[in-house]
């Protein structure tokens, strides 16, 4: 406000609608006056005038505006337009909350109503409410309020909104109730009721409401003359509000002439504008908030006479005001409140009610004439008066091209482009995207320093780019990872990333960071984030779209000649920028790239069309490279692409490291804080869950690894709160996501059609005649595509390209599928498994038969097998009844008296599934089960097992534990064997044919073989499993400090990676250090077995070799390293490896720690010997599903320390005879 | 009867909060300047026994209040265990079991959306379809605002028997208000009909 009219304001007297509060008011007692001015006529109050217009200046003025923003904002409902604004007295600073009457009455402030009466500021009484009530149910819906008919989140411009958002919270203090939700924050900001967007969203946010509402157009036109008539320039402008706001004042700025003058006794030119500006901005704003936009004949316009500017609009004042009232303080009454609250916020207005009095100084100060507002049956008309001529008769041309050097816009708006990361389906699934500001959300990648590799050529360019020949030093610990970054120290670097891995993302951070180093905003950005200390220019390409102007401009007079000359970098740039008016030219990114002052980030060398687009890439940035020499190119590509000639050589390239445990972590961190923001203890929370969601399963963890999955796991968190506990729910909540955070472009297939492609391809993919087919050239996978596209056309060629360029689209993007070369591949395999279930599971029973459920060599082939468990999960989304029919099914298929095999195999199957349904508490309810269960013990009987398969014995050994095992229950007599006194020789040695000989003995620790007596013992069947071992931790057995007297007491509280051992109930309990399992022992009043115990256990009294005597080792018998498994099995599935006592697993499976400390063997005969009692390790025996037969021997033994834990180290237990 | 003599009516305003907090604050400022005492669970102006949960502190307060005011918006807000019914759906049951004397505002989309999914939903013979799913929308989160809207109606009660039934459908805020403002506006009315049902 200038000086004379907050001089007059704090002149006047208290009133109706005006308030004086001494600087000592606290700003409760402001929002209580503001609701009251608020429900009566509007107001004003100043702070810091005492009685009597005395001004009591207010310290720190700017604070306290910000501070009464912030209490204003929470404290009035519901939400409306004000203003807070410092004015400058004679005195002092005074500060303003100017008010207009609102439109949503009645506003409540604390629980309470209040309204002004004279001086006075009370709480309404129940007639007064009685009437607010009334009149606002009387009053007609405003246009702006109504729902606006066809307009879609879609139709918005989404960027419009959060720069709202942005500027409210940073500017206003604007409290947003979830600013991660879009359709939550159009409901604050207004425009958004009752779940429809208003017409006040339309003007404010559709990128072209024009569309729907001609009459938002604008007109402006420069007169040749001072009358209307002949015209020099006319446009129509369109966008949303505050676009033509920005459109019409960059049109008055090119047609208003700066008069300039040498005034005597001074050198420099003068130069002054012949409009003031700030009035004639003013004057568009105040006609667009005030417009009346409800007749469709409506409109605006902008004329510039040769003498005056008028802009005119269909409105009216408001009633009570006449145009003498626009020329002093008068009551602000929008015609929009919604529509001027959110131009507020934006920061297009800067104070309410005040926009009159501005233009009027303005021009004053200018010295012209005052303005004039007319109004009359059409509209009002705002004249600004000139005095000179005020326009060139022939307007400005637009500066031309080569004289455009100022690199702002540019780099503004790239700034702008990067400076968030989007991320759609967040919430809603409609598609809408969420903006994280990228240093929000981003975390710093790494790449190993081996895979920092140089290739061959040498560069021309002198400079300390990568040496020829040499490989490439980033760190002294060649396999170490480092951050990504530090790659950028190369001036010739491919960055090599999966899909997903994060490439585009770094780059776009590394155009942030340089952007803002480059424009001042943080001029220590690149040093700081990147470890690059220079200032470079960025320069941001998009290879598919430098690969789309190659071919659209081949043909172009201005084209470079050649079709890889590096001159097409500056003339894509150029026309790049021309389509966003940022005016700068091709002789400018000329001159830049070549000055050397560049950093050109060259994005997606693979997202070229084809093989020969690739190449020609190539070899354009190749030339690039010698021809800008002195800049910095940085190039991102998937590895499968970056082969043969499109290899750039002279490069370093960096391969960007899969997502290590710590960067997982802080992107978790990083996304809650960023959902959850300024709501600290509720991200941490979200964290913690997702977190421990993500760790919960193997599948999950390996997933989350690559940044898209672990984002799309998040995203699904989110949405759904949670992690689908089912794998199939789990992998449809990706698919989903993923489908629908694709680009959309126009003709391209939607999420869900896209996903009914991809499934039918997964199935032919699977279903191959040739077998499963993981990868496929792309013709051929087209191909098989072809039935879904044969509707688009009659010749056979249009489907196959259509089926083609679904392909290509989709490869770039979906994060579903993957290009490899001319080849095309799930992400995942498991995607292509999912996707064929789902292919299965849409059609009917009879056809899912024939399909699949009805083969048993597909029910049963390893290839298939995940297909056939992802499908139970689907058919239970359909209903349990489906599952129901296909258990049935399955056990239906078996026939009277199957083979044992066939039974076993069954089962296995069976438990799979229903392992896989456990989250979802499905049980079988076919009466044939339990029988089926039963039977399928036999497996563990040396005779009838014979011809059952290991894998088959597996599986359902795996599935009877999930069932309930009966044979692993420590309280069951045949659990344990029982083993008499005896003596017997100890060891082994390989020097002589005496005691225990054994040629492949280790003499160093198997020898001397001694003579031992025990007394009798039991021992027992197996080795203790995991099922058995989760009783103990049920029992809060590591919580109970009693049972660890031999130590290790609260350094854990589950064995290692206890997670993904659970599903496996019979198999041996690994991860346990020999603490734990001693802990174990004393809670279920048992013990480990000494050394001597378990060797006498394994070879008898006759020193035996391995635990079934001295046959070889071979897979039938054990789990060593010639079976290749890998991994532990459930106990006791080798019947042939069991001694003739029946213990099993002795030899191989898992390591089994003994009681005794590890030390040399004693060279005379011992009595009930218990090993080294102060002794640093502790006896494992057995050897393990990894290591050879000589380790798998009984005679053989290791120690380690006790504190040691790993997934091949178990135990079983013992006890006295008299158990 | 003075009205001033006599402590407050308390009426309890018993909604979900998400999207509408204005038209709350609205409304029970309203009441407020008409003279009653106003419940709001999410405001913490129930009586606590801090012995209780809170869920357990909103239905004593259903049985505590004179009055009962249900708001029946498109959201359905959240439920003890995430699965039962959320506690605005509880403590309109309570309301209608105690046969409070209660009034209900809903929004225009939740009884649109009853017409509309009425032939997804039941049979010809009015038996439910069972396999009838919703999946949330942006005007309409849980189909269960429609059950609680066919409570307010008493939806099979007999005809005859049904009363206490009348449900304002609004789509404004201020045909809310207007129906606040028409019911509660002269509270010695009110006042009578608490002292009549009290007698009776």
């Amino acid at each position: 406000m200038n000086s004379k009219a907050i001089e007059d304001l704090i002149h006047a007297s208290e009133s109706e609608r005006l308030e004086f509060r001494g600087t000592d008011v606290d700003s409760d007692r402001i929002a209580t006056t503001v609701c009251a001015f608020l429900n009566t006529a509007g107001g004003a109050v100043v702070v810091g005038v005492c009685e009597g217009g005395v001004v009591e200046p207010v310290q720190n003025a700017d604070c306290r505006v910000l501070e009464i923003k912030e209490s204003l904002s929470h404290a009035i409902s519901p939400s409306a337009l004000w203003s807070v604004s410092t004015d400058a007295t004679s005195q002092g600073d005074v500060v303003t909350i100017d008010v207009p009457a609102g439109r949503d009455r009645p506003y409540v402030c604390q629980g309470a109503i209040y309204i002004r009466n004279g001086v006075q500021t009370v709480a309404a009484d129940a007639e007064t409410i009685r009437r607010l009530i009334r009149q606002q149910y009387v009053a007609p819906t405003r246009w702006e309020r109504l729902a606006a008919a066809g307009l879609e989140l879609d139709d918005l411009d989404q960027r419009e909104i959060w720069k709202t958002v942005a500027e409210a919270q940073r500017a206003r203090n604007y409290a947003f109730r979830n600013v991660t939700e879009i359709l939550d924050v159009l409901a604050d900001l207004g425009v958004r009721q009752a779940g429809q967007l208003t017409n006040g969203a339309d003007v404010l946010f559709a990128e072209n409401p024009s569309h729907r509402l001609t009459q938002t157009r604008v007109r402006a036109t420069v007169y040749a003359t001072d009358k209307t008539g002949d015209f020099v320039d006319d446009r129509l402008f369109e966008g949303h509000a505050v676009s033509l706001v920005e459109q019409l004042v960059a049109f008055l700025d090119r047609h208003v002439t700066i008069a300039s003058e040498f005034k005597a006794g001074k050198i420099a030119r003068e130069d002054r504008p012949q409009y003031p500006f700030a009035a004639l901005r003013e004057g568009v704003i105040n006609a667009i908030v005030h417009r009346d936009y409800a007749a469709f004949a409506g409109g605006m316009t902008v004329g510039i006479y040769s003498n005056r500017i008028e802009i005119w609009n269909t409105g009216k004042l408001p009633a009570g005001l006449c145009i003498s009232d626009l020329q002093e303080i008068h009551p602000s009454l929008p015609a929009n409140p919604d529509m001027a609250h959110v131009l507020y916020l934006r920061g297009i207005i800067e104070r309410v009610g005040r926009g009159t009095l501005k233009i009027l100084e303005e021009c004053k100060a200018l010295g012209l004439r005052p303005p004039q507002w007319e109004e009359s049956a059409t509209g009002i008309t705002l004249v600004v008066f000139g005095k000179e001529p005020v326009h060139r008769l022939v307007p400005s041309p637009p500066p031309a091209p080569s004289e455009q050097t100022d690199p702002t816009a540019y780099l503004r708006d790239l700034l702008d482009q990067t400076s968030q990361i989007e991320i759609r389906g967040v919430k809603a699934g409609r598609g809408e995207a969420y903006r994280f500001p990228i240093e929000d959300l981003f975390i710093s990648l790494t790449t190993t320093g081996s895979g920092l590799r140089e290739s061959g050529e040498a560069n021309s360019t002198g400079r300390n780019h990568s040496k020829p020949g040499l490989s490439v030093e980033l760190g002294t610990e060649a396999s170490a990872p480092i951050p990504l970054h530090h790659a950028l120290r190369h001036d010739r670097l491919v960055v090599v990333g999966d899909p997903g891995a994060g490439k585009t993302t770094f780059l776009r951070r590394v155009v942030h960071t340089l952007c803002q180093t480059h424009l001042g905003d943080l001029p220590g950005a690149a040093n700081e984030r990147l470890g690059v200390a220079d200032r470079t220019f960025p320069v941001f390409v998009r290879l598919s779209a430098l690969a789309q102007h190659l071919a659209r401009h081949a043909d172009s007079r201005d084209a470079p000649a050649e079709d890889d000359a590096p001159a097409w970098l500056p003339h894509y740039l150029a026309a790049a920028g021309q389509g966003n008016h940022l005016g700068l030219n091709q002789t400018f990114f000329q001159r830049q790239l070549e000055v050397g002052v560049c950093t050109v980030l060259l994005d997606g060398l693979d997202e070229a069309p084809d093989r020969l687009a690739r190449e020609r890439l190539s070899r354009l940035i190749r030339n690039a490279t010698r021809a800008y020499a002195d800049c910095r190119f940085v190039v991102t590509s998937r590895p499968a692409a970056y082969v043969d000639d499109v290899v750039l050589p002279g490069f370093a390239h960096a391969r960007i490291d899969v997502l290590g445990d710590d960067a997982v972590a802080t992107f978790l961190a990083r996304w809650c804080d960023a959902v959850y923001r300024n709501i600290p203890a509720s991200a941490a929370q979200h964290s913690a869950e997702l977190l421990s969601a993500l760790r919960a399963r193997p599948e999950i963890r390996r997933m989350a690894r690559n940044p898209v999955m672990l984002t799309a796991l998040a995203v699904v968190h989110w949405n759904e709160r949670r992690l689908p506990e089912q794998r199939a729910d789990l992998y449809q909540s990706i698919i989903t996501w993923l489908s629908r955070s694709r680009e959309q472009r126009a003709g391209r297939a939607t999420a869900d059609r896209t996903v009914e492609l991809l499934q039918e391809l997964a199935w032919e993919m699977q279903n191959d005649s040739g077998g499963r087919k993981m990868q496929l050239p792309k013709r051929e996978a087209a191909e098989k595509l072809l039935p879904q596209f044969a509707r688009a056309g009659k010749k056979r060629h249009l489907p196959l390209q259509l089926a083609e360029r679904f392909l290509d689209e989709e490869e770039v993007d979906s994060g579903i599928i993957v290009g490899r070369g001319n080849e095309v591949a799930f992400w995942h395999l498991t995607f292509q498994e999912f996707l064929a279930a789902k292919a299965v599971s849409s059609r009917l029973e009879d056809a899912q038969q024939k399909m699949l459920l009805g083969d048993a060599a597909k029910l049963y082939s390893p290839d298939w097998r995940e297909v056939v468990l992802l499908l139970a999960g689907i058919l239970h989304e359909q209903g349990r009844s489906k599952v129901d029919g296909f258990v049935s099914g399955l056990l239906e298929r078996l026939g009277h008296n199957p083979p044992l095999a066939d039974q076993a195999r069954c089962f296995g199957l069976l438990g799979a599934v229903l392992s896989d349904l456990a989250p979802l508490r499905y049980t079988v309810s076919d009466p044939r089960y339990p029988g089926l269960a039963s039977a399928v013990t036999a497996i563990f009987d040396r005779e009838r097992s014979v011809n059952v398969p290991l894998e088959t014995r597996i599986a359902a050994a795996d599935a009877l534990g999930q069932a309930g095992d009966p044979r692993l229950d420590h309280h069951r007599d045949d659990y344990w064997v029982r083993i008499p006194a005896s003596r017997f020789v100890i060891g082994a040695q390989s020097k002589c044919q005496g005691p225990n000989y054994d040629a492949q003995a280790f003499d160093d620790r198997e020898s001397p073989p001694h003579a031992v007596s025990l007394d009798a013992f039991c021992i027992a069947r197996y080795p203790l499993t995991v099922g058995q071992y989760q009783r103990f931790i049920a029992d809060d057995g590591y919580g109970e400090e009693h049972w660890w007297s031999a130590g290790g007491f609260g350094k854990f509280t589950t064995p290692e990676k206890w997670d993904q051992q659970q599903p496996n109930p019979s198999r041996p309990v690994v991860g346990v250090s020999w603490f734990e399992a001693a802990a174990f022992c004393s809670w279920a009043a048992c013990r480990l077995p000494t050394e001597a115990e378990w060797e006498r256990a394994a070879r008898g009294t006759t020193g035996r070799k391995y635990p079934w005597g001295d046959e070889p080792a071979e897979p039938e018998r054990l789990n060593f390293s010639d079976s290749r498994l890998g991994h532990p099995t459930p106990v006791g599935i080798y019947p042939l490896g069991t001694t003739p006592e029946g213990i099993c697993d002795l030899a191989g499976n898992v390591w089994e720690w003994c009681a005794d400390g590890y030390g040399e063997y004693a060279v005379t005969a011992l009595t009930n010997p218990r090993g080294l009692e102060q002794a640093a390790f502790r006896v494992l025996r057995g050897g393990n599903w990894g290591y050879d037969a000589r380790i798998c021997r009984a005679a053989y033994r290791i120690g380690d320390v006790p504190g040691l834990r790993a997934g091949h180290l178990g135990f079983r237990v013992a006890r006295g005879p008299s158990g | 009867m003075s009205a001033s003599s006599e402590p407050k009516p308390v009426i309890m305003l018993s909604s979900t909060v998400y999207g509408i907090e204005d038209l709350l604050e609205q409304i029970s400022a309203a009441l407020r300047g008409f003279g009653y005492e106003v419940w709001l669970s999410h405001k913490g102006t129930l009586p606590v026994d801090p012995q209780k949960t809170a869920f357990e502190n909103c239905l004593d307060a259903v049985d505590k209040c004179d009055l009962f005011l249900g708001l029946i918006t498109p959201r359905y807000g959240s439920g003890k265990e995430g699965v039962e019914k959320s506690i605005t759906h509880q403590e309109l049951l309570r309301a209608i079991k105690l046969n409070k004397l209660r009034w209900f505002l809903a929004h225009d989309h939740v009884a649109f959306a009853r017409q509309l999914l009425k032939q997804y939903r039941f049979n010809l013979d009015d038996t439910p379809k069972p396999d009838f799913v919703f999946k949330r929308t942006s005007v309409l989160d849980d189909v269960r605002v429609i059950d609680m809207y066919e409570a307010a109606i008493r939806r099979g009660v007999p005809l005859a028997e049904r009363s206490g039934n009348w449900v304002q459908p609004y789509f404004r805020h201020e045909d809310a208000m207007e129906f606040v403002r028409s019911q509660f506006g002269d509270l010695e009315q009110i006042t009578e009909r608490i002292a009549q049902r009290r007698a009776s």
